[in-house]
């Protein structure tokens, strides 16, 4: 060959490093794929923090194609599922921008990709990431006070309507009392009774001694017909006493009507419900499925600002010497110009099949023209359209998301205490609408839920108001479909969240009307029952006092006849009795029995 | 292995000791002139030192050359810049640069940056003129050095351990 016979070339130099360079590109050529997989298993690992499986890789210089099978990422945060599964992922590279160490992907597809399925062996690396941590959603304590908040007015409520309030009324215990009062006023009138008879008796023999020889008796006389004028005195006493029982009957009336008021008034103070704060209760109501929502499309937004690179990236240090002339824009290091993607995945234990693709995902966004776009849509047993704009281009980021979710069932859930009285809602229909901007740290946006076929029910497994249950449940029936609109504010890491909703305010209207009556109703049976069992007392009491004013009477009309013999005999006491007179009427028939 | 340490020594020695002939020796000095005026890490440096490596000249004195260019470029980056800047925004070359930056591996030539344009011409202007010089200072020079280097022990001794290299006996 005329070439070896050229004495300019040093072959001898030459030749060697021509078999070497040789050697090192086919080794190169054939150790690529499994360098490939390693450098793609170990970044991909570093990336997610949790292990990445890749069962091969294949590549093709010549037409820039790169495949990836059967690639398997692990979910950092759980040990036993997967982030995703990809059957096949087909990258196609631009082979000149390679060359210029730009890793520009001009189209990919994303084939067979699984969402969150499970695994046998745990998907953690045995370092874990700070990731991993299992910290609770920052919308949890909002949601968790909402539901505190109806929880603890609907367990007071129940409280109040299970308490015996029968004790604490005044009437039946003013009943009481009068009905055990009047055994001692009877003892009392009856011993006096019993006195005067006795007196009587004693004055009668005292004027039958005093017969016998009045002259003796002379100076006693007049001790007598004291005597006598005292007892007179206590009969007209005791006469009037004993007539005053049937007034003293209407002044125990008037007592217990002032203290039937008085329970009248305690009753509507103790089951007197409070207000139910309307916004508090559609809090209560929306605040999970809107938190809900409103979390996911944040830990979207704050998922999207750790991974997307800022636009405010310094470029690369040029050369120390000259200035580079580019006669072409320049690219960023790292593009993803269009992915396709088709996935199947379970949401709410349904199937979801989505399709979709990623557009302009760069490591220098703000060498692009057009921002960093993901685009999905779902279909299946809902509609899903997720649209996430992430513009890095600026000098401040600005994310955009939208969510338009149709027919998505929410399971079903539970407010208040269970132990006490709790609302149970049950798996509905919902559609959720969710437009959200973050423009560098503030976030603003609006969150539109409508719920469909709402079925919302007191639990009664505490089973302490039966009369409560139904009231609820029957307030509660009407309510079938609401919308809701939520205003989101604040920052990425302090949202606040703002719900308008007619919701809390027809459960609100409709509960406490429904509660009113149901009280009202209570407290007039309480009323109605105790004054029943009062009237009851106090007609058994009036009986016994009209047979003890008869038997008392009777008892003192024989001692009233009595007196009245002897004060005629004793004349009047005014005027003393002569002496002669007083002879003659001690010896009348009157004092001979 | 002794042959490989004292190779550098050797060379060095051949430089002035008539073992290649002067053209070889210019050559392989322009050619070490230009790798020293420009700036490293790009295929044209890479493509010019294979050069100095693969013919036949004399590569003691490209290397010579390029240590003491590489010092003296910096001196002439200015000037080369503005040329270089100037070459580069030539409405007229534009389409040539265009093609040559678009070429797959067109920026690891380094032909878009200004220096590198710069000291290129720079280069292509000072190759006559150094292989001139080179020739003549070397052909001058080299048989009088020879013969007093000669004269010392080391140098026949690096004169004897080339030619046992040649014919593989290790000094």
């Amino acid at each position: 060959m005329t070439i070896f016979r050229l004495k300019l070339i040093r072959w001898k130099y030459v030749l060697p490093r021509l078999a070497i360079a040789l050697a090192i590109v086919s080794g190169f050529r054939f150790g690529l794929d499994p360098l490939l997989k390693w450098v793609l298993v170990a970044g991909c690992e570093s990336a997610v923090g949790a292990k990445v499986e890749l069962a091969a890789v294949e590549t093709s210089l010549a037409d820039g194609t790169l495949e990836l099978h059967e690639l398997t990422v692990a979910n950092p945060n759980a040990a036993l599922r997967n982030l995703f599964e990809a059957e096949q992922t087909q990258l196609q590279i631009n082979m000149n921008a390679l060359y210029r160490h730009q890793l520009v992907v001009d189209s990919g597809l994303l084939r067979g990709v699984q969402l969150g399925t499970p695994r046998t062996t745990s998907g953690l690396l045995e370092k874990p990431s700070k990731e991993t941590a299992d910290e609770p959603s920052l919308l949890a304590p909002w949601a968790k006070s909402a539901d505190e908040f109806v929880g603890a007015w609907l367990g007071q409520l129940d409280d109040r309507l299970s308490k015996d309030l029968t004790a604490e009324l005044k009437t039946p215990q003013l009943a009481k009392e009068l009905e055990e009062r009047w055994p001692q006023q009877y003892e009392s009138l009856n011993a006096q009774v019993k006195s005067l008879r006795a007196q009587a008796k004693q004055l009668e023999q005292g004027f039958r001694e005093m017969r016998k020889n009045p002259l003796r008796h002379i100076t006693e006389l007049q001790s007598m017909r004291t005597q006598l004028i005292t007892a007179q005195k206590e009969l007209a006493s005791l006469q009037q006493q004993i007539g005053q029982l049937p007034l003293q009957a209407e002044a125990d009336r008037q007592t217990l009507l002032l203290a039937r008021q008085a329970d009248e008034k305690f009753i509507r103070q103790q089951l007197r419900i409070t207000d139910l704060d309307q916004d508090g209760l559609t809090q209560t109501l929306l605040g999970k499925p809107a938190a809900q929502g409103v979390a996911s499309a944040l830990d979207w937004l704050a998922w999207a600002r750790k991974k997307v690179p800022s636009g405010k990236a310094k470029p690369p240090a040029g050369r120390s010497r000259g200035t580079n002339v580019l006669y072409s824009p320049r690219q960023p290091r790292f593009l993803v110009k269009q992915l396709q993607l088709e996935a199947t995945a379970e949401w709410a234990g349904q199937s979801l099949v989505l399709t979709g693709g990623l557009q302009n995902a760069s490591s220098e966004p703000q060498l692009l023209s057009e921002p960093t776009r993901l685009e999905f849509k779902g279909t299946g047993a809902a509609q899903v359209d997720v649209v996430a704009t992430l513009d890095r281009r600026g000098e401040q980021d600005l994310d955009h998301l939208v969510i338009v979710c149709h027919d998505i069932v929410l399971p079903g859930q539970t407010l208040g205490d269970v132990d006490k009285l709790a609302l149970s809602i049950g798996p509905s229909l919902a559609s959720l609408n969710i437009d959200l901007t973050l423009d560098d740290t503030q976030l603003s946006g609006e969150l539109a839920l409508g719920q469909q076929s709402v079925r919302l029910k007191p639990l009664q497994s505490a089973m302490r108001s039966r009369h409560l249950v139904a009231a609820i449940e029957q307030a509660l029936g009407a309510i079938q479909q609401w919308e809701a609109t939520v205003e989101i504010a604040g920052t990425l890491t302090k949202p606040q969240l703002k719900i308008e909703s007619d919701l809390g305010g027809q459960v609100a209207r409709g509960m406490q009307t429904a509660l009113r009556q149901l009280v009202k109703r209570r407290g007039d049976e309480l009323l109605a029952e105790t004054q029943q069992k009062v009237e009851a007392q106090m007609q058994r009491l009036q009986e016994i006092r009209s047979q003890a004013e008869q038997e008392l009477l009777a008892k003192l009309g024989e001692g009233q006849e009595l007196f009245g013999q002897l004060a005629s005999l004793s004349g009047d006491s005014k005027s003393e009795l002569p002496i002669p007179s007083l002879s003659k009427s001690l010896r009348t028939n009157l004092l001979q029995k | 292995m002794t042959a490989f340490f004292m190779r550098p020594l050797r060379q060095l020695a051949q430089v002035f000791t008539a073992n290649e002939s002067p053209r070889q020796v210019a050559a392989g000095f322009t050619l070490g002139m230009m790798i020293g005026l420009l700036p490293k890490g790009n295929l044209v440096v890479l493509l010019l030192t294979l050069l100095l490596c693969s013919l036949r000249v004399n590569k003691p004195a490209g290397l010579l050359a390029a240590a003491i260019f590489s010092m003296v470029g910096f001196i002439f980056d200015p000037v080369a810049h503005q040329l270089g800047a100037w070459i580069l925004v030539w409405d007229t070359a534009r389409p040539l640069h265009s093609w040559l930056y678009e070429l797959p591996m067109g920026p690891w030539l380094g032909l878009n940056n200004t220096v590198v344009v710069g000291q290129l011409l720079v280069g292509f202007y000072l190759i006559y003129p150094t292989y001139w010089f080179a020739h003549k200072f070397v052909s001058l020079l080299q048989p009088r050095l020879t013969k007093w280097l000669s004269r010392y022990r080391i140098i026949r001794w690096l004169r004897g351990a080339e030619l046992g290299s040649h014919w593989r006996v290790d000094a």
